[in-house]
């Protein structure tokens, strides 16, 4: 870019720039369209235990029961499922510390729940999602990870603190987390 | 790029004692807390505050002060001021960025837990991809206001960026759902190379990720050529 001259003022219109934003807008929308067209799978790595293996397991293995609040139309939920749960190497660490329940809300798709996804809502006061529980094998008082803001890493110390917190008996920590919905 | 106005702009923010306080504080807080107990590279302050923290008016306080019309009475031109400062502010988050890794990675390394190669390799790449983001965001925020305005339009658009998609969904209005998203977007430009490398390579996540750098480049390059500064004005 040749320097300024009075002749030729400080303005100058940055054509490359200008015509490369343009181009990238358009790709970003054509690629956002045909990502949501072909969506790509995003299985949790996590393997899911039933309420009663889970339960049995925890028993058992004397690891804390991780419970997720969840539903399908809830765009965090989605997010920490993407970002985390579908993580092999997170799902890992998830696994090596807690044996993972999830519960998923059908009440907008179904127009109601299975009684277990129901009592257990009830159990644990879950006022929105995603919703993660913690609840060690002796019962106890659960450790709660409210919503999900995107933070991965700090969602995995949020757990790890809670599988720390729920082999001590002790009063119910409620963890803030944005990105509740209900 | 003009270099000589990179390296004015980091000489000038290594000359601001706020901003190497606030540093200090963001960075060194958590390094304190490795040094003492250990902890994950995760434990590091975050790299978009660092960036926030040097970049903040870097176009506006210029032209508060006045700098601006001075520099454009040199052969300088508005594109390559422009560029050359997201670029300087990028440059200097990232060293802090390397910096506060290397410290880091040392204080695991003297509680025997020292990073992965993999995960100082990731930690690096969104480290300084986050920098550069917010750098160019700071930018676009810093050609349309004076001074530090631009962290109050950030703060705003962070804002309706949490509160449209919550808003929306209650609703049902997906078009408030979509703004929302793209507002945080916007303000958080963040490509994880963690999250490609585990799941796969998304075009999408990269062109949203470039779309936002570059566009916010481009829009800033078309404000500051806009703008009509003065000698005569009291805000320019």
């Amino acid at each position: 870019m040749p320097a300024p001259t009075p002749e030729h003022p400080s303005r100058r219109l940055p054509r490359l720039l200008l015509i490369l934003a343009a181009a990238l807008l358009i790709a970003r929308v054509a690629t956002g369209v045909w990502e949501s067209r072909h969506p790509r799978p995003t299985a949790s790595a996590v393997r899911w235990r039933s309420l009663p293996q889970g339960v049995a397991e925890s028993r058992e293995t004397g690891k804390p029961v991780l419970y997720d609040f969840t539903a399908e139309w809830c765009g965090p939920c989605q997010m920490l499922n993407k970002e985390v749960f579908a993580n092999p190497g997170d799902a890992q660490r998830i696994e090596a510390l807690f044996v993972p329940v999830r519960v998923q809300d059908r009440e907008r798709e179904d127009g109601h729940n299975p009684a277990w996804v129901d009592s257990l809502q009830r159990h644990y006061r879950i006022t929105g999602f995603p919703m993660l529980v913690v609840q060690g094998p002796d019962g106890g008082e659960p450790v709660v990870i409210d919503g999900y803001g995107g933070d991965r890493e700090g969602e995995l110390q949020s757990l790890a603190r809670a599988a720390a917190t729920v082999r001590t008996p002790r009063l119910r920590l409620q963890l803030p987390g944005p990105g509740n919905t209900r | 790029m003009n270099y000589t106005l990179v390296f004015a702009f980091l000489r000038q923010r290594l000359a601001s004692p706020l901003r190497v306080i606030l540093v200090a504080v963001v960075a060194g807080f958590p390094l304190l807390a490795m040094l003492a107990a250990g902890g994950s590279l995760s434990t590091l302050g975050n790299s978009y505050f660092l960036a926030l923290i040097v970049s903040a008016g870097l176009i506006g306080q210029d032209v508060s002060n006045g700098t601006l019309q001075l520099l454009f009475a040199r052969p300088v031109s508005r594109p390559s001021y422009v560029l050359s400062r997201w670029f300087g502010a990028t440059l200097g988050a990232g060293a802090l960025i390397v910096l506060e890794l290397a410290l880091g990675a040392a204080a695991m390394a003297l509680h025997h837990d020292p990073p992965t190669p993999g995960d100082v390799g990731v930690f690096l790449a969104n480290g300084v991809l986050m920098a550069a983001g917010a750098a160019a965001v700071v930018t676009l925020a810093s050609s349309l206001v004076t001074g530090l305005g631009d962290l109050g339009l950030l703060l705003v658009a962070w804002l309706l960026g949490l509160t449209l998609p919550q808003i929306g969904m209650a609703r049902g209005w997906s078009w408030m759902v979509f703004t929302g998203e793209q507002l945080q977007h916007l303000v958080w430009p963040q490509l994880d190379v963690g999250t490609l490398v585990s799941r796969g390579f998304s075009w999408h996540d990269l062109t949203v990720y470039l779309s936002t750098v570059i566009g916010s480049l481009a829009i800033a390059v078309v404000a500051v050529n806009r703008r009509e500064l003065s000698y005569a004005s009291a805000n320019a």
